[in-house]
């Protein structure tokens, strides 16, 4: 296997961006990133992008923004996994570089999700799940992530003040961030008295949607070692489903697809959970953060609640979890996030995140979680 | 035809339509391959286990306990007029799942995980806008005994 690394990554400020269309904002973090790899368009030989189109109201989405980057006449389509569309993309351009296809390649993530009307949005929650015989009850996609939390509560009494403590951190390091969505600390007090969703989880148990975008540029170690540049190499890929439907799994603590991704990647980068330096992780709401810290190998089942309390994911803890503010507060504009997390644990790697930087992490991971967990994806990154 | 089920349909064409037949008649059921014997809740066409596409629906008990419930608060489309509501995940007593809007008799209070419940089956409107569905109710001491006798025997 080849190994392959990262020498680029570009960002925008997520939020709502009135001030940018789609292919402009992805054209922010494309220019970014080819900046920063000191590269040229014309070098890059493929490219993914990353995004969900029930989002957006423009069909053939890719080949708009394929377009407005200057791609053609080279190849690229879009790839979608849900809110993990962007780790699709990365694994999907891993694969064609691995099959000897390109050595250089361009994965773009985007997603403006601010244009959307009311009743489209209340449309499209109620039907995150199986519309067969899940949504006809009107579940929402908050709803199946409240199930996932009382399961977790009544399971091992975790409590609405440690779900409250992830979105008290996230909002903490959101606020050290430039590019988050909220730049503001809040209390444990101000998230539990936030108004309800779904049991147990309230409006600052959750995620905003946003807009936003960010690239990242990948080559093969060979063609790295000719351009003479540095990499942060990406040295476990994890990827596995489970049923999307929550009436189709054995339980509810925990998402499978999650475990076994982790399984995989910490297999083929051949480290394990202790090693984690600094790990981006998909809390799209509390409870998911709590449960992938568990997935992930970072405490036991059913103590994510008590790691996180007792501030072990915090920087100088355990392992530094979502010290970028995490979906909760830097913004989930969905097809951008895995994207996004890369390129966090890049920019961690090379230390250059100035107040959030995690002193002398060499090992970085991400998880990105489609939907209520039908897809997940974990990546390894390294720094020699 | 399919469309009839639940509170609001999405899904209008399926080859276990006959699951909306057995509710409007008052029965919940199952699907059971007709090749290896492997009962599925909600039922599926085609067998998870062998591969087969034929298949019988066959009645469930409908007594099972609460895996975990919510109250939803943020209304999706089609919902926005009722209020809060509550939605529980009950596990049937032969196996299987069902997720089933809180009945009245939880007045508004989400069980805990565990606690006994029995799915009802109703119908509301009439002609196109009849629906069919269940909620999940309490389930007091000797709700059931008949077929707890049954399948104790
Ligand atoms: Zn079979």
């Amino acid at each position: 296997m080849k190994r392959i690394g990262v020498i680029g990554t570009g960002h925008t400020r997520f939020g709502v961006r009135e001030d940018a269309s789609i292919q402009e904002l992805a054209f922010e973090a494309w220019r970014e990133a080819l900046a920063d790899a000191g590269i040229e368009a014309g070098e890059i030989e493929a490219a993914w992008i990353a995004a969900v189109p029930g989002y957006q109201r423009q069909r053939s989405l890719a080949g708009v923004i394929l377009e407005y980057l200057g791609l053609p006449p080279r190849p690229g389509w879009l790839t979608e996994a849900a809110c993990a569309s962007g780790s699709a993309a990365i694994h999907t351009a891993w694969q064609a570089m691995q099959a000897g296809t390109c050595e250089i390649t361009a994965v773009v993530g985007c997603q403006k999700m601010t244009e959307l009307e009311t009743a489209q949005i209340l449309a499209l929650m109620g039907r995150a799940g199986d519309v067969q015989w899940e949504s006809v009850f009107g579940v929402t996609f908050p709803g199946y992530y409240a199930l996932f939390a009382r399961r977790h509560m009544e399971r091992y009494g975790t409590t609405r003040e440690q779900l409250a403590a992830v979105a008290v951190k996230n909002h903490h390091y959101g606020a050290l961030h430039p590019k988050a969505m909220f730049r503001k600390p809040v209390t444990a007090e101000k998230v539990l008295a936030s108004a309800p969703v779904a049991e147990p989880l309230h409006v600052f148990d959750c995620c905003a949607n946003a807009d936003g975008a960010a690239c990242l540029l990948l080559a093969t170690e060979d063609r790295i070692r000719r351009l003479g540049r540095e990499a942060v190499w990406l040295d476990g890929l994890g990827a596995a489903t489970a049923p999307m439907s929550v009436l189709r799994r054995e339980e509810l603590d925990s998402l499978p697809s999650a475990a076994e991704a982790a399984r995989i990647a910490y297999a083929q980068a051949g480290v394990g959970p202790a090693d984690v330096d600094v790990a981006e992780v998909h809390d799209c709401f509390t409870i998911a953060e709590i449960i992938a810290c568990e997935d992930l190998g970072f405490c036991e089942r059913g103590a994510g609640g008590p790691l996180v309390a007792d501030r072990r994911t915090w920087i100088g803890g355990d392992v530094a979890v979502n010290v970028d503010g995490g979906l909760k507060a830097k913004g989930h504009p969905v097809g951008a996030t895995g994207v996004s997390m890369a390129c966090e644990i890049v920019s961690q790697l090379r230390g250059r995140c100035g107040e959030r930087q995690v002193p002398g992490a060499r090992v970085g991971l991400t998880h990105n979680v489609g939907g209520i967990g039908q897809y997940c994806f974990v990546n390894l990154f390294r720094k020699d | 035809m399919f469309e009839r089920f639940g509170k609001l349909g999405f899904t209008r064409h399926t080859r276990v339509q006959a699951f909306v037949e057995h509710l409007e008649r008052g029965e919940i059921t199952a699907s059971r391959c007709r090749h290896c014997g492997r009962r599925s809740l909600p039922p599926r066409a085609d067998c998870p286990a062998c591969g087969h596409g034929a298949f019988e629906l066959v009645p469930v008990d409908p007594h099972g306990s609460v895996l975990c419930a919510t109250m939803i608060h943020a209304l999706p489309a089609g919902f926005e007029d009722g209020g809060p509501f509550g939605l529980a995940l009950v596990d049937l007593r032969e196996g299987g799942r069902l997720l089933a809007p809180l009945g009245g008799s939880f007045g508004g209070k989400l069980p805990a995980a565990g606690e006994p419940v029995r799915l009802v089956v109703r119908r509301s409107g009439d002609g196109d806008a009849m629906r069919v569905f269940f909620t999940a109710e309490r389930s007091g001491p000797g709700d059931g005994d008949r077929r707890q006798q049954e399948i104790g025997t």
